[in-house]
């Protein structure tokens, strides 16, 4: 019954982190089109949801490297390899919750992972974790896809500018708008892709550890489809004041450099995806705006806000791993068991009331008007 | 001693560089072309230059063709996978 039970409460949890993830990551997604004019902010968001949905469903490649080229199911099968899965949730969405809370665009692939191999770590040490699996399709991938969406985009905004020079600005800006109807679909259904994915990886993880899944079993269809409800739904509610920071705060952009920006970072994130490479969108997204800022000129891009977000990457992978293990400490101190996990679910609960609260008073949302 | 060359799958992280550069890349020139084809047309047309119109208009039309036929063959190559 114990096991049940956690089970129950790791595959909640992880559906809660796909939530927080969709509403985290809606900023990727839309921010660029409702910056430039291209969509409503209502109908950017509805819009971005179903296409999350639509993606979870085209491709199991980088739920499969979650689930075993990340850390070692086997390993933890000898320990309390729940418990560990539920520390590394819980360690993602706080971190999620943290950058959220002070309006930081960092990834919540990264801190997913960094959660999950900080409570392996402090649970079995370094024989959990599947180093190669870690750099090489984690790590590595993880700085190259930026930097290739940057140049990727820098190159196509330059294409573009060439293309369209000397023509009226009215029909340019609406041909533009119109392809930020489709590069953004095509963000949102890659950021279905490989973010919905990771979340199914967890879940099968937790399956394969508790013995309910053989070792190198594809997701259950119950778990794709639960999956991608929960980002649609999260990409649904949005993350306002990350879509300002996202969307104006780093360049104000034209129609061209949002749909550059938007095609190169689709392109990117569904030529990793199609390899099982688990990339941050967010790191691709925003690679690709500064890409497209910086063909313009240097001094469009604003660099002491870019500065933030780089600094909140770099410390998402440590600060995730170092709360995923504090919360395994935690479960280990309350003996193991059902225990540790529903303390800190309810205690996680409370906090999340008491931040959502604060932010609220501290200010309303971030209003279609100020976007 | 392991090393980055021998963890990392090259070929394979190679050909998803390519891949995504190669696709956005052409996205990119084949939408900016339609959108130069259709102003054109715009142009020429309120000029009464009813040839170049049209063959902007066929440009325009053309690229639109393509970047769905891109979209979808992108999309196929996921599911196929």
């Amino acid at each position: 019954m114990d096991a049940h039970l956690i089970l129950i409460i790791v595959v909640v949890t992880a559906l809660a982190f796909d939530f927080t993830n969709g509403f985290h990551d809606t900023a990727n997604v839309v921010a660029t089109s409702i910056s430039t004019g291209a969509a409503s902010p209502k109908v950017a968001i509805a819009f971005a949801a179903v296409l999350n949905f639509v993606g979870a469903f085209i491709s199991i490649q980088v739920a499969a490297t979650i689930a075993s080229d990340v850390v070692n199911p086997e390993a933890l099968a000898g320990a309390d390899a729940l418990n560990v899965v539920f520390a590394g949730l819980v360690g993602a969405i706080s971190w999620n919750l943290i950058t959220w809370y002070y309006g930081l665009p960092s990834s919540s692939s990264h801190a997913l992972i960094g959660g999950i191999v900080g409570s392996a770590l402090a649970a079995v040490g370094t024989g959990a974790i599947e180093i190669d699996g870690l750099v090489g399709k984690v790590l590595v991938p993880g700085v190259i896809a930026p930097v290739l969406a940057f140049l990727v985009a820098a190159l196509a905004i330059s294409i573009s500018y060439r293309i369209v020079n000397n023509l009226r600005p009215g029909p340019v800006n609406r041909g533009y708008r119109v392809g930020q109807i489709f590069s953004g679909g095509l963000l949102a259904l890659a950021h279905g892709t490989n973010d919905a994915q990771k979340t199914m990886g967890i879940i099968t993880l937790a399956l394969i550890a508790d013995g309910t899944l053989a070792a190198g079993s594809d997701p259950p269809f119950w778990v794709i489809f639960s999956a991608a409800s929960a980002i649609a739904l999260g990409t649904y509610s949005g993350g306002w004041k990350i879509i300002k920071t996202t969307g104006t705060k780093i360049i104000k952009m034209d129609t061209a450099q949002g749909f550059t920006s938007q095609g190169a970072g689709a392109a990117v994130i569904m030529a990793s995806s199609h390899f099982g490479f688990p990339l941050s969108t967010t790191h691709v997204i925003n690679g690709g705006i500064m890409g497209s800022g910086i063909a313009k000129r240097l001094s469009a891009v604003r660099w002491g806000v870019a500065g933030n977000i780089v600094t909140a990457w770099l410390l998402t992978l440590p600060a995730a791993a170092a709360i995923g293990a504090a919360i395994y400490g935690i479960t280990v101190l309350c003996g193991g068991g059902t225990v540790g996990p529903v303390i800190i679910s309810v205690v996680s609960i409370v906090l999340i009331i008491i931040a959502f609260v604060r932010r609220a008073r501290r200010g309303a949302p971030v209003s279609a008007e100020h976007t | 001693m392991i090393t980055l060359a021998t963890i990392v799958n090259w070929p394979e992280l190679i050909e998803s560089v390519v891949a995504g550069a190669v696709a956005a890349i052409t996205l990119t020139i084949v939408v900016s072309l339609g959108i130069r084809g259709t102003a054109k047309y715009v142009d020429y047309s309120q000029d009464n230059r009813m040839t170049l119109a049209y063959a902007s208009l066929a440009v325009g039309g053309v690229s639109l063709l393509l970047t769905m036929a891109l979209i979808v063959l992108g999309i196929y190559l996921m599911v196929a996978a």
